[in-house]
């Protein structure tokens, strides 16, 4: 019981950020929020800000319609929606990446009516060659004078040595905690992993360091009904922030142990050097790690995916790829077919944050559930 | 549903019979190169194909072959093939056209000759990235990315950020590196030389072109531009995109001298932004029957555009870094009030696309911002360039008669002030 205790604080902490951020912000806390995983969360807590997430949640986007064609991504729209609902209305500012042409073109229209008083664009490369590096290098410390002009702080490099650790030290727990599920049965369930990392994005660092590292000294026990159910990994973007897509495939009869998602591993995958000058290894790590597929280096991602595979001993593959997400959209097929030829099943799914048809959905899921059985 | 037999006709003697005269023959001739052993790419738009050119590459332009698919109406067909295979309905129709029609003998033309490489750059789009990855495993071929930033203070060339020059800059010497190695070969630097001459000439001649159409009444409609911006996108450093764009402005010149226009009766002049719909050119036709005469379109002045003889690298660096897909609002906005200014227009059509982000989103806050500034009405379409299950002919017409009305509108509401 203590360990589910343990864990459904995570749940609950990302169920109430809200909330909790408002009171960070009249303790005087200021919060900064980012759209994609390629903004370096460590420049914004060097800046002694407070850095939290900005996800589409499920459902229309009556507001985002006003200013979005149909035939752009429902994440995008739903980011768009929460600016124009003031859902974030704690939030300073927003920071976008250059990481797709949605993401890129939806950047003019909250500059015309977001509202919020700061905007920044990181310039990210698309690939990880010297030349991306310098760029990236030079977009973080535009990033970085933007942030100290515009907040009135100084950023030395001790605070970004201290960001640095601080996020490294999540990363790894995070990792080790996933790794747990290469178990059999695992000891968490894909929903439950799915709070764990999401709650990561919008908890002040330190207060999620302390309930990771309570979770690692109770280490939690695998649930009774787990145990010889198809062993499912997850690819694709961020999923809903109900986790609703995952408990899909749980509620199913699978058990989702493994993902490539920006909502999941791909975040904290990959660390930081923690020796010479912190911003060239922040620059290095941004364009090293597991790539979304808007980088060049796709079959990092694809050789990524295999290999959880035959870590995590995964059963069969789900791939959800968000309606109008050009980039995720591409690769689908390939991702397919790769995971196919080493004999492993997998599925596609697409889907919208907008208009969901669950029960269709579960039936496609169901389906191949039962064939891996 | 119905959809009209494609127009072939051109108003211009320069253009007419294009796919005869230009088309085919260019495609042969990409044929026969390969034949001959000499090495082919495939170049997206946006790449600076002068440098491949410099290495007698012959470029073949993968969405022309998408464009010709449309406007001979096989493209669904096709589409429909790359969805079999896993491909959503929802992504670039260009790309599900080509990717569709790889290895089938009956493909129109024998389809494109197998590359030696795959070039495309990301100032265009995530899909010419995307699209090169999967044309590269399918084929076996490599391919190149010129990666580099995006426009994001939306600067005019002359002052896009040197960083970002420099990053270009960098990819153009990578480029030669990649051609050099792959070719075994080195970079002739007089032949380059004399490429981007020919290129400076090309683009000037393309540029004055599009200029001439700035008279009352335009010489010059968008079934002509459409068809006759294939040179300086696809092979600019070429003599015959020389010899075709000198020809062409001499016609066009004498119908401005002449005062000869598109139409009998010019009524409204317009704008066009993103691509047109080529499985029916006829379309422009319709707009022609109401008086209605395209002018300019955004793409074929901002994908093609002068450079500054004194350093033709920097100043193609620069003109791609600040092209309309690669830059933000700002640019955009800038650039079409000078279209709207300098071409004396009475409206835009801004059509979305359905498999294409970067000219659908921003539509809503263009037609927006160009009423503010210049009292002028905008109507966004909904269209696919060559995917015709998306679009409803008489549902366009419907909207368009209303477009014209709201110019009327607007230009009796002009003349009242």
């Amino acid at each position: 019981m203590l360990t589910s205790h343990v864990l459904k604080r995570f749940e609950e902490a990302f169920k109430a950020r809200h909330d909790e951020a408002r009171k960070l912000k009249s303790e005087g806390k200021r919060l900064i929020g980012w759209i994609c995983t390629y903004v370096p969360e460590e420049v914004i807590i060097a800046a002694g800000l407070i850095p939290v997430r900005v996800s589409a949640g499920l459902g229309d986007t009556p507001r985002a319609n006003a200013y979005l064609p149909t035939n752009t991504c429902s994440t995008m729209k739903g980011c768009l929606d929460t600016a124009l609902a003031k859902t974030y209305d704690y939030l300073e500012g927003v920071v976008f990446t250059n990481s797709c042409d949605n993401m890129g073109r939806c950047y003019d229209i909250w500059q015309l009516h977001s509202g919020y008083p700061y905007l920044h664009f990181i310039n990210t490369p698309h690939s990880k060659r010297e030349t991306a590096f310098k760029v990236m290098l030079h977009e973080l410390r535009r990033f970085k004078d933007s942030l100290e002009r515009s907040f009135k702080v100084s950023i030395g490099e001790d605070k970004l040595r201290e960001a640095v650790k601080l996020m490294n030290e999540e990363r790894s727990i995070l990792s080790k905690i996933y790794e747990m599920r290469a178990e059999d049965p695992p000891p968490l369930t894909g929903v439950q992993s799915f709070y764990v990392v999401a709650s990561a994005m919008s908890t002040p660092k330190e207060r999620h360091l302390e309930m990771l590292k309570t979770l690692l000294e109770e280490p939690p026990k695998p649930q009774s009904d787990v145990k010889g159910r198809p062993r499912i990994l997850v690819s694709g973007s961020f999923v809903d922030d109900e986790a609703r897509l995952i408990d899909l495939i749980e509620s199913s009869g699978g058990l989702v142990v493994a993902d490539d998602l920006c909502s999941g591993s791909r975040y904290f995958h990959t660390l930081v050097e923690e020796d010479g000058k912190p911003l060239e290894a922040i620059a290095r790590r941004y364009i090293n790690r597991v790539p979304c597929p808007f980088v060049e280096h796709y079959e990092d991602r694809l050789n990524y995916v295999k290999e959880l595979v035959k870590r995590f001993n995964v059963h069969g593959v789900i791939i959800y790829g968000v309606k109008f997400c050009d980039v995720h959209l591409f690769d689908a097929p390939i991702l397919v077919e790769e995971l196919r030829g080493m004999g492993v099943p997998a599925m596609f799914l697409e889907w919208s944050h907008t208009e969901v048809e669950w029960a269709p959905l579960k039936t496609r899921v169901e389906a191949f559930l039962e064939t891996l059985r | 549903m119905s959809l009209s037999k494609p127009s072939r006709e051109r108003g211009l003697e320069t253009t007419k019979h294009f796919f005869r005269n230009y088309v085919k023959p260019y495609f042969e001739g990409a044929h026969k190169a390969k034949e001959e052993g000499k090495p082919v790419a495939w170049v997206f738009s946006t790449f600076p194909i002068e440098i491949a050119q410099a290495f007698d590459v012959y470029p073949v332009w993968p969405e022309q072959y998408a464009c010709l698919l449309g406007a001979l109406q096989q493209s669904v067909k096709y589409c429909e093939v790359a969805e079999g295979k896993g491909f959503s309905k929802d992504l670039c129709s260009y790309a599900r056209g080509v990717i569709g029609s790889l290895g089938d003998p009956q493909a129109p033309l024998g389809g494109m000759p197998k590359p030696d490489f795959i070039f495309a750059a990301s100032t265009a789009c995530d899909t010419h990235l995307k699209w090169s990855q999967v044309l590269s495993r399918a084929l076996k071929v490599p391919y190149f990315y010129l990666d580099v930033p995006y426009n994001v203070s939306g600067a005019d060339p002359k002052d896009v950020e040197k960083e970002y020059v420099e990053a270009y800059l960098a990819e153009v010497d990578r480029l030669i590196e990649f051609l050099e190695k792959h070719l075994d070969t080195r970079l002739d630097k007089n032949k380059l030389n004399k490429v981007i001459e020919t290129s400076i000439k090309v683009n000037d001649l393309w540029m004055d072109i599009m200029d001439l159409r700035k008279s009352v009444p335009c010489p010059m409609g968008a079934e002509d531009s459409w068809s006759a911006v294939f040179f300086v996108l696809a092979c600019p450093g070429s003599e015959l995109a020389l010899d075709f764009y000198t020809r062409l402005k001499a016609e066009v010149e004498a119908k401005v001298k002449d005062g000869v226009g598109v139409v009998p009766e010019e009524k409204y002049r317009v704008g066009w932004d993103n691509l047109p719909p080529w499985f029916n050119l006829r379309f422009y036709d319709y707009l022609k029957s109401l008086g209605v005469v395209v002018v300019i379109e955004v793409p074929c002045i901002t994908w093609s555009g002068r450079l500054d003889p004194s350093k033709p690298l920097e100043s193609l660096a620069r003109r791609e870094l600040a092209i309309y897909s690669n830059s933000t609002m700002p640019f955009r906005l800038r650039m079409m009030s000078r279209l709207v200014e300098e071409y004396k227009l009475d409206g835009f059509i801004l059509p979305t696309n359905w498999g294409c982000r970067f000219m659908s989103v921003g539509n809503v806050d263009l037609r927006n911002i160009l009423y503010e500034r210049h009292g002028i009405p905008s109507l966004i379409l909904e269209l696919d360039a060559t995917d015709w299950r998306v679009y409803s002919e008489e549902q366009t017409k419907v909207r368009i008669e209303g477009f014209v009305e709201a110019m009327a509108e607007a230009k009796k509401a002009k003349v009242k002030k």
